[in-house]
């Protein structure tokens, strides 16, 4: 019989079903990251309001990523449904501690499907998610010197703290 | 349905075929059969995976037992019993096992 499904599409199967449930991950954290900015911009917090208002749009911007991927490649990407998103934090220590745990689970996240790329030998796949593999390096490192700083200030006031997060990544 | 056609998976109630000449799939629902692209089988393969939570399934087999199931962009309504559902999942799951064992065997 001929091949038909390879012509149709480029990717594993397993592969799109894993960078489907990517999607709705990253779509999920970009949320979390708007919830977190909101609570920041509320107390005045303003420099880390700025970074959680782009780190929103940037996995907002990873999701359309792999959602475009999914359908250049001839498969089907789903919208995902996004809900219990978190509006309550007690510190803003917390909301960085939370974030650098969400980073990690998505770093992993990658990881398997890169495992299972190389599992199936989907090498485009795999070459595509390089980028992605970088990119949550980065996103930890930011955070965890972020968390650094928190334990090196001390019981420094919120503000003084806050003028020190990087807004210009 | 078209004479040239290589059978890609039967269930118990349904069958999936391949026609290479026309590049489409026909799936044999019994009273009819229906002519589906590769990207609206793969829509049916996302809705049987959706289907095939334990939530769902729950649902349907103690509320009301049947599901309108729209295929092909609308163009044709299944009426499902919770049996047929089950049987539909089993149609989905061994018609992309069956491809991708195609796949392999020409690769």
């Amino acid at each position: 019989m001929e091949n038909l499904t390879r012509q149709e599409i480029s990717i594993n199967l397993e592969v799109m079903d894993m960078l489907n449930q990517q999607i709705e991950k990253e779509q999920k954290a970009s949320s979390l990251y708007l919830a977190m900015a909101s609570w920041c911009d509320q107390r005045t917090l303003v420099n880390s309001a700025t970074f959680f208002y782009k780190q929103a749009e940037e996995e907002r911007e990873h999701m359309m990523k792999i959602f475009k991927f999914i359908n250049d490649t001839g498969g089907s990407a789903y919208s995902p449904n996004v809900s219990d998103i978190t509006h309550e934090f007690s510190s803003l220590r917390e909301i960085y501690e939370t974030a650098l745990q969400h980073e990690i689970a998505i770093t992993q996240s990658i990881y398997k499907i890169v495992a299972k790329c190389r599992s199936v030998n989907d090498f485009g796949s795999e070459n595509f998610l390089m980028w992605f593999v970088e990119e949550q390096l980065e996103e930890e490192e930011t955070i965890k010197d972020i968390l650094d700083m928190f334990d090196l200030s001390g019981d420094m006031p919120l503000q003084y703290i806050d003028e020190r997060i990087p807004t210009d990544k | 349905m078209p004479l040239i056609m290589e059978l890609v998976f039967s269930s118990k109630y349904y069958t999936s075929y391949q026609s290479s000449v026309e590049r489409c799939f026909y799936i044999d629902f019994g009273h009819k059969s229906v002519k589906v692209s590769f990207c609206q089988l793969l829509s049916l393969r996302y809705k049987a995976k959706q289907m095939s939570s334990y939530e769902y399934l729950d649902q349907l087999l103690n509320h009301n037992d049947t599901v309108l199931l729209s295929l092909c962009d609308k163009q044709h309504m299944i009426l499902l019993d919770t049996l047929m559902v089950l049987d539909f999942i089993d149609l989905m799951k061994g018609t992309f096992a069956m491809l991708e064992l195609n796949a392999v065997l020409t690769s």
